[in-house]
C-alpha cells in the first residue's frame, strides 16, 4: 500500500473540533488507505469488519464517546467478477446484493449514536461504476445505489443532530486487486481527464480527509466521484 | 377530488379551471385532457400483437399502466397477489376491447414469477416486456431509520431488489427472444434518497442500480432495459389528501405543471412508450414523470 499522497503534517484530522476517533470499516485497500491516511494525520483509528458491532469497537481502541468520524468501505469478495443475472444463483444473488446492503444498515445504525455524540461524520464508499452501470456487476451496482439511497436518507434525517453524511465514489479498481480483472472492460473507462493516481485508494484516503476539514460542514448528502474526471456530472 | 377552491398564488379567491388534481382539460377534451393522452398511444395501437407482463398490476400506478398498456393494444398478462384483484382490471382492459389475462403472481416467489412468466407465453406465445411496478406493502410507512429492524428492510427488498434480480432471470430467455424490454418502476426517492421514507428510498434506488447495469449487459441480446419513475395520485396518497385537506395544494405547489399525474393517462403512455418499439434505441435510462417536479437528473 503506497502512501497517500498528502503528508501528514499537511492533511486535515477528524473532527470539526473536539477528539480525533473514527472507525473504518473494511476490509478494502480503500479502508487500509483511509486507516493508514487517518492515523498519519494524527487520529486514533478503530478497524471494523462488514457488519461487526461498531460501538464495541470504538470501545477497544479507547474511542468511546470519542468517534466523530466513521467511514464505510467493506469490499464483498468476488463482487468485481462479472456473472451474468441470468447464470447467478440466489444464493449468490443474496451474498452479492443483499448482504452489502444489511451490513450498511448495521453500519449507519451502529455511527448513530457514536456521531450523534460528536457532531461527525459519516462516509459511504461505494464504486462509481456503480453510477453507470456495468455489464455482469448488477450485484454490485445494485448493493451500491441502495446503500447511496440509504446514505442520503441519512444525511437529510441528521443533519438535526449536527451529523453530516458523504459518499465517495471511487472507480471499481480502487477498492480491490480483484477489479484489476475488469482492466480493458467497458468499465474500464478512458475518458478520465486525471491521471491513474487520482483514481487510487490513497486519493480517495485524501478525499476522506478533506471531508474531515472545517469547511464541509456545509456539506451533505453529496456524492463525490473519484473517477479521474471521467463522468464530471452532474 | 375537485379542482382547487382555496386562495391562489396571487391570493385571491378562485376556482380554476383545472380537473381532478389539478390537471388541465375536461376529462374529455381531446386535444388537451387526459381523453388525448390515451388516445395518442390507442389510435396507433404501438404494442398489437406484443405480450406485456405487470406486476402488482391491480392498484395504484400498476393498475394505470395495465389500461394504458391495454389500450395500447397489448396483451397484457395482469399480475397480482389475489386473483380477483388482477381479474377486475382485466375486466376492465377487455371491456374496453383490449386482450388481458391474470396470473396469481407473489413477486416474492421464485416459483408463482417462473409459473406467471410461462403461463404469459403459454397464453399469446410470446413475451415482449415485463414491467416490474410491484412494491413493498409497508413502502408508504415513514421508517425510523436509526433503530429499525433489518427484517423491516428486508421486506423492501424482497419486493424491490430480489423480485427485479427473480424477474429478470426468469424472464431472460422469453426478452431475448423478442428482443424485449425491462421496464422497472423506481421513485425520485432513490435519486434524492427521503428522510422519511428511507427503506423505500433504498430499494428504489439500488433498482435504479440495476437497471443501469442490466441495461448494459442484456444490450448485446437486443434487450432493453429502463427505469420510470412517477409522481401520480396512488391510492394512498388519495386517501392522506383526504385526511388533509392542504396536502394536494402544497404537493401540487411543487409540481411546474401544478397538477398530480394521473396514473393511467400521465404514467401510463409513458409505460407505453418505454415498452414499445418507439424507444428501441433507449436504455439504461430512468425517465423521471412528475410533471417538472425532479429535473436534477
Amino acid at each position: 500500500m503506497a502512501d497517500t499522497a498528502i503528508e501528514a503534517d499537511e492533511a486535515v484530522a477528524p473532527g470539526r473540533s473536539g477528539p480525533r476517533g473514527a472507525v473504518v470499516v473494511g476490509p478494502s485497500d480503500v479502508a487500509a488507505a483511509v486507516v493508514a491516511a487517518l492515523r498519519a494525520a494524527g487520529a486514533v483509528v478503530a478497524t471494523a469488519e462488514s457488519g461487526a458491532d461498531l460501538a464495541g469497537a470504538a470501545e477497544q481502541a479507547g474511542l468511546a464517546g470519542q468517534v466523530d468520524l466513521v467511514v464505510h468501505a467493506p469490499y464483498t469478495p468476488g463482487s468485481t467478477a462479472p456473472c451474468a443475472v441470468a447464470d447467478l444463483a440466489p444464493e449468490e444473488w443474496d451474498r452479492l446484493a443483499e448482504e452489502p446492503v444489511r451490513h450498511g444498515l448495521a453500519a449507519l445504525q451502529g455511527a448513530y449514536p457514536l456521531l450523534r455524540a460528536t457532531g461527525g461524520s459519516f462516509v459511504l464508499v461505494a464504486p462509481s461504476v456503480a453510477i453507470e452501470g456495468g455489464a455482469g456487476l448488477v450485484p454490485l451496482a445494485t448493493a451500491s445505489e441502495s446503500l447511496r439511497a440509504l446514505a442520503k436518507s441519512a444525511a437529510r434525517r441528521w443533519a438535526r443532530d449536527g451529523i453530516a453524511v458523504h459518499l465517495l465514489a471511487p472507480t471499481v479498481f480502487a477498492l480491490d486487486a480483484e477489479a484489476e480483472a475488469l482492466r480493458g472492460t467497458d468499465v474500464d473507462r478512458s475518458e478520465a481527464a486525471l491521471g491513474a493516481d487520482s483514481m487510487s485508494a490513497e486519493a480517495a484516503a485524501d478525499v476522506v480527509l478533506l471531508l474531515c476539514a472545517p469547511g464541509a460542514r456545509h456539506l451533505t448528502g453529496s456524492t463525490f466521484a473519484l473517477d479521474g474526471g471521467a463522468l464530471m456530472l452532474p | 377530488m375537485t379542482g382547487r377552491a382555496e386562495g391562489n398564488a396571487n391570493g385571491t379567491d378562485t376556482v380554476d379551471e383545472r380537473g381532478e388534481f389539478g390537471m388541465p382539460g375536461s376529462a374529455d377534451d381531446p386535444l388537451a385532457g387526459p381523453a388525448a393522452a390515451i388516445a395518442a398511444v390507442a389510435d396507433r395501437k404501438p404494442l398489437a400483437g406484443r405480450t406485456v407482463l405487470v406486476t402488482g398490476a391491480a392498484a395504484g400506478v400498476g393498475r394505470g399502466i395495465t389500461l394504458a398498456l391495454g389500450a395500447a393494444g397489448a396483451s397484457v398478462v395482469v399480475t397480482a397477489r389475489r386473483k380477483e384483484a388482477g381479474a377486475a382490471v382485466a375486466d376492465e382492459i377487455t371491456a374496453a376491447g383490449g386482450i388481458a389475462d391474470v396470473a396469481v403472481c407473489d413477486v416474492t416467489s421464485p416459483d408463482e414469477v417462473a409459473a406467471a412468466l410461462a403461463a404469459a407465453v403459454e397464453r399469446f406465445g410470446r413475451l415482449d416486456a415485463v414491467v416490474h411496478n410491484a412494491t413493498s406493502r409497508r413502502s408508504s410507512e415513514p421508517v425510523d431509520l436509526e433503530h429499525a429492524p433489518v427484517d423491516l428492510w428486508n421486506e423492501h427488498a424482497a419486493v424491490g431488489s430480489v423480485a427485479t434480480y427473480t424477474l429478470a432471470r426468469a424472464a431472460y430467455p422469453y426478452l431475448k427472444a423478442t428482443a424485449g424490454s425491462y421496464l422497472v418502476l423506481t421513485s425520485p426517492a432513490g435519486m434524492q434518497g427521503s428522510a422519511n421514507l428511507s427503506f423505500y428510498a433504498a430499494a428504489k434506488g439500488g433498482q435504479r442500480g440495476f437497471v443501469k447495469s442490466l441495461a448494459r449487459e442484456w444490450g448485446p441480446d437486443g434487450i432493453r432495459v429502463n427505469g420510470l419513475a412517477p409522481l401520480a395520485v396512488t391510492p394512498a396518497l388519495e386517501n392522506a389528501m383526504r385526511l388533509d385537506p392542504t396536502m394536494e395544494r402544497r404537493i401540487t405547489d411543487l409540481i411546474p405543471m401544478r397538477w398530480i399525474g394521473d396514473t393511467e393517462t400521465d404514467i401510463g403512455p409513458c409505460a407505453v412508450f418505454l415498452c414499445s418499439a418507439a424507444s428501441r434505441y433507449v436504455t439504461g435510462q430512468t425517465l423521471v414523470v412528475s410533471g417538472g417536479r425532479m429535473t436534477a437528473l
